[in-house]
């Protein structure tokens, strides 16, 4: 049933909330990458906490940093490395679903013995805990699919 | 607090609609504003509706920016997404 | 700290990809940390309850032998869709681990009732 937008009697007025977004969708095999850079940015312009962007299953795509976007492509990268560098919110990509992705750091790319590392800057690669502790510590989780 | 579905696609529509209460809120996104909702009453993000053409075919839907979707994911406790 | 209650909406075939079995580890890491995990399973992933699953196979981890793991991780509730199931030609006593089905209107309760609801 639609209510009007704004404080209704049945929830109760909860200002600020943290969030946490889980990001399942690569930049052009889906739009949610971009739908989730654009939420998270109206998140954190309205006054919401935003502590943790997740990155998993196809998600973890958002992290290569060897992407080339065309003119007319919102380049989400940079889109998610900017929201990064202006408020702090981390942007964790999940090990499991990154090394199987091909998406490795240094420390992986030595561990697996890979010719080169490719993930772009404020991208970190984190365990499922991170994931878990980002949720207990919200108030709010949203999953952007494709 | 009710549930808030998310509708990323046609047929997240249709795996979603049986399983709606009464109370939830219903927000098509992305391709989810291809979805006939045969009229019943939901939200549908404006710049996908406007991006796909689909605007003036959403019969019955209230178009929110994403500050109103923002607004929307703060009064309603889960939020499932539906691909 | 109350008790977080995770629902994971599984809905793709079990080998559709890896997916289903990236989204159960997750919930499985999730358990480990004592969130309360339940798993739902829609459309076509009630294919997973299949038994006799080989993914050895194919080169892959079976879904079936992962669900019948779950009790190890006190995730001890697993709902099915009615639907689903008997639309597929499936009944709940074929299936690798006990399941609880659901209605439709169920599954909507059952959303109400958590905290979070994850994705395969």
């Amino acid at each position: 049933m639609l209510g009007t937008l704004g404080k209704t009697q049945a929830s109760p007025d909860l200002g600020s909330m943290n969030f946490t977004l889980i990001v399942h969708s690569a930049p052009h095999s889906g739009q949610g990458s971009h739908t989730a850079l654009d939420f998270a940015r109206s998140l954190v312009g309205g006054g919401h906490g935003l502590q943790r962007v997740f990155f998993y299953l196809d998600g973890a795509e958002n992290a290569l940093s060897t992407r080339v976007f065309p003119q007319e492509e919102t380049d989400v990268l940079v889109g998610w490395q900017t929201l990064a560098r202006e408020h702090g919110c981390e942007l964790a990509v999940c090990i499991a679903a990154a090394l199987r992705r091909g998406v490795l750091n240094h420390e992986e790319a030595d561990r697996y013995e890979r010719r080169a590392a490719n993930t772009a800057d404020h991208f970190v690669i984190v365990g499922l805990g991170q994931l878990i502790d980002a949720v207990v510590e919200s108030d709010q989780c949203i999953t952007f699919v494709n | 607090m009710s549930t808030l579905h998310l509708i990323f696609s046609r047929t997240g529509y249709d795996a979603c609609k049986q399983r709606c209460k009464h109370d939830d809120a219903v927000l098509l996104l992305q391709d989810g504003v291809y979805a006939n909702t045969a009229g019943k009453a939901v939200y549908a993000l404006e710049s996908d509706s406007l991006a796909r053409g689909v605007h003036n075919r959403l019969r019955n839907a209230t178009f929110i920016n994403m500050e109103q979707f923002v607004e929307l994911t703060s009064q309603h406790k889960p939020v499932v997404s539906w691909r | 700290m109350r008790e977080l209650k995770l629902l994971l909406l599984l809905r793709r075939a079990p080998y559709d990809g890896v997916y289903v079995p990236e989204a159960l580890d997750a919930a499985l890491v999730a358990a480990a940390f004592e969130l309360k995990v339940s798993i739902l399973l829609l459309d076509d992933a009630v294919f997973g309850l299949l038994p006799d699953q080989r993914a050895d196979l194919i080169g892959r981890r079976t879904v079936g032998k992962l669900l019948l793991a779950l009790p190890d991780y006190e995730i001890e509730r697993v709902y099915v869709c009615g639907d689903s199931l008997s639309s597929r030609g499936l009944h709940a006593g074929d299936t690798v681990i006990p399941v609880q089905v659901l209605s439709a209107g169920e599954q909507a309760e059952l959303f109400g009732s958590h905290d979070i609801v994850w994705n395969d």
